[in-house]
């Protein structure tokens, strides 16, 4: 069972204040009108004073309760101690009317079952049982006492004879009936109260359901969307690649004189014209590959890739463009490394370009070396580009995977580029669940570095366990 | 070579095939020219081309690829037989693999497409000469 709230339990408290001045008033009118005119030997008086005893003590309980303190957890206890404290109260003003009024004799004490429902709905199920106890003690003390003479008993149906007179039968009936009256309206408006919660609970989850719904459908939307803009750049990009081929075409057959003469204005106009759609090819190739790493996730499956194989392509395919900057290329890899789980196309790709942006800011004499290690936990595997290169400014560092990012020493020296191959990178190495860094020193060179999951050797004895993803 | 060899520039661009014919016809070769694989086989049935420089990336994207295998398997051995040059930048800008790799990562051209070579566009119009040169020495 869970606890009352705090806003539940003031409620409640405030509640059972105002009836309180019924119950305070109903003491007293029940004894004037039954030691009255009704003739009951009761202790009239004694009776109104606790009529107006009552009313006291409720008049302390309301200052109480409008001055509980404002702290979160704080207030909640004092509200909790106040309900306990107005029941206990009840109880021991019920236990007095009882005494008062005849003891074992008087109807009233079914009113203890009415305190106990109060007690059960408001207060902690161990307070309750504990209240309830207090309820039987103070009436067994009172009518034990009474019976074994620690108290007075005073006498109201057996003063007048021996046999009840029709009056005392309707005054027990009417005492019972008040009470059952009192349990219908309290127990009937907590249960109301409940169930409004209830139906509250229900809206407040079909709402939120509602919601998660309506994020699914936009998460799907936004998936959509994004499919559909890589495809439009794939698109694009295709589109865009082929005019620029014929027209680099067009401007070599031209500058091979082909369509004639070239006057030397021509043929360094048409070398220029040519690098710049070199250039943009280049820019669209990136792109294309971009795009292309970036769905690649989705597609290729993992397979073993041997690093040193991947280092020697990658060399190979860049030899070329090392050799005419006069860069000394170079690989080495320490026995027993495990190849690494990714996309060979993905990863071939990622390293030509490390390499590629090596040999590219690096001058010439100088060198770039790629190397490896596995990480001491076996999980992966270290690749490292160094270049003897250039370097990066510190404070390039941060934005250097951004996409179109170019570093002012990269623009400055005029060596084109897209600035998109470590968007690439670092694509690829995201689709591998890898990560990359870079250290570099300015006027020193860089070292790329790049983790990727290795291959356990239990994975390369069955082709039906694919590589962790 | 004795006779002028003749080229068949099959591309949907018709700037790359009049490039294409710039380039060869300064070489001596005779080239016609055919904007889709169906305007091609029409042309054999007139022109049996020494080579054909084929475009893989037509309309519908593997037109060039259904081409290749038409002309080899459905036709008779002098048109079949004849040389392909595939000249895109398709295994650029896709993943569609020509070349099984090998261990050594060396490759083998021709095993999975029964062409003759792979030319990169745009092409050096030395290197396309170049190229077209060896693959007809090789098959005369």
């Amino acid at each position: 069972m869970t606890e009352i709230t705090e806003h539940e339990l003031e409620r409640d408290n405030r509640w059972f204040i105002r009836l309180r001045w019924l119950a305070a008033a109903g003491i007293v009118v029940a004894a004037l009108v039954a030691g009255g005119p009704l003739g009951y030997p009761i202790p009239v008086w004694d009776l109104v004073a606790l009529g107006v005893f009552v009313a006291a003590y409720n008049v302390l309980l309301r200052e109480a309760e409008k001055r509980l303190p404002r702290g979160e957890g704080q207030r909640y206890r004092a509200a909790m101690v106040l309900a306990n404290v107005q029941i206990a109260a009840d109880l021991i003003a019920l236990a007095v009317l009882v005494h008062l009024a005849g003891g074992v004799e008087n109807p009233f004490a079914v009113y203890f079952v009415f305190h106990t429902i109060i007690a059960s709905t408001l207060l902690s199920r161990t307070a309750a049982f504990a209240q309830a106890t207090l309820a039987s003690a103070l009436y067994a003390a009172v009518v034990f006492g009474e019976y074994y003479g620690y108290l007075s008993h005073n006498r109201i149906f057996e003063s007048r004879g021996p046999a009840y007179t029709l009056l005392d039968v309707a005054g027990h009936v009417a005492v019972l009936g008040s009470a059952l009256y009192a349990t219908v309206y309290l127990t009937s408006t907590i249960t109301q109260r409940l169930r409004q919660r209830e139906q509250e609970l229900a809206a407040a989850l079909a709402e939120v359901q509602r919601q998660a719904n309506a994020c699914e459908i936009a998460r799907t939307g936004l998936q959509e969307t994004q499919a559909m803009q890589l495809h439009y750049m794939r698109r694009v990009s295709h589109e865009l690649r082929a005019p620029l081929a014929s027209i680099g075409m067009m401007l070599r057959v031209m500058r091979d004189g082909l369509t004639g003469d070239v006057p030397d204005k021509l043929r360094q106009t048409l070398d220029r014209a040519e690098a710049r759609t070199e250039t943009l090819l280049d820019l669209v190739d990136d792109l294309l590959t971009l795009s292309r790493v970036r769905e690649a996730p989705l597609q290729e499956p993992m397979a073993e890739v041997s690093l040193p194989q991947l280092a020697e392509v990658a060399i190979d395919t860049l030899a070329d463009i090392a050799a005419n900057k006069h860069v000394t290329v170079s690989a080495s890899f320490p026995p027993g490394l495990p190849p690494v789980c990714g996309q060979r196309d993905g990863l071939h790709t990622m390293l030509v370009n490390l390499l590629g942006n090596g040999i590219k800011y690096t001058p010439p004499g100088g060198s770039v070396t790629i190397s490896a290690e596995l990480e001491p936990s076996g999980e992966a595997v270290w690749l490292h580009v160094r270049d003897t290169g250039v370097g990066i400014a510190p404070e390039d560092i941060p934005r250097l995977f951004d996409e179109f990012y170019r570093t002012a020493s990269a623009r400055e020296s005029q060596i084109h580029g897209s600035g998109l191959g470590l968007s690439i990178v670092k694509a690829i190495v995201q689709a591998h669940g890898g990560e990359v860094r870079v250290e570099s020193e300015v006027g020193r060179g860089s070292t790329f570095s790049v983790r990727l999951p290795a291959c356990r050797p239990a994975q390369t004895t069955s082709e039906d366990q694919p590589c962790p993803a | 070579m004795a006779k002028t060899a003749k080229v068949l520039v099959v591309d949907d661009d018709p700037d790359i095939v009049e490039t294409l014919r710039l380039v060869l016809e300064s070489a001596n070769y005779e080239v016609e020219g055919a904007g889709s694989p169906e305007q091609a086989f029409k042309k054999l049935e007139t022109f049996v081309p020494d080579i054909i420089l084929l475009d893989v990336m037509m309309p519908d994207g593997t037109e060039g690829f259904h081409f290749v295998w038409k002309l080899r398997n459905e036709y008779p051995p002098e048109l079949a037989q004849i040389p392909i040059v595939i000249l895109s930048a398709i295994h650029e800008t896709t993943k569609l693999r020509f070349y099984p790799e090998q261990t050594d990562g060396t490759y083998t051209p021709g095993e999975f497409l029964p062409v003759q070579g792979f030319i990169d566009k745009p092409a050096e119009p030395g290197t396309l000469l170049k190229r077209i040169e060896q693959v007809l020495q090789l098959w005369q």
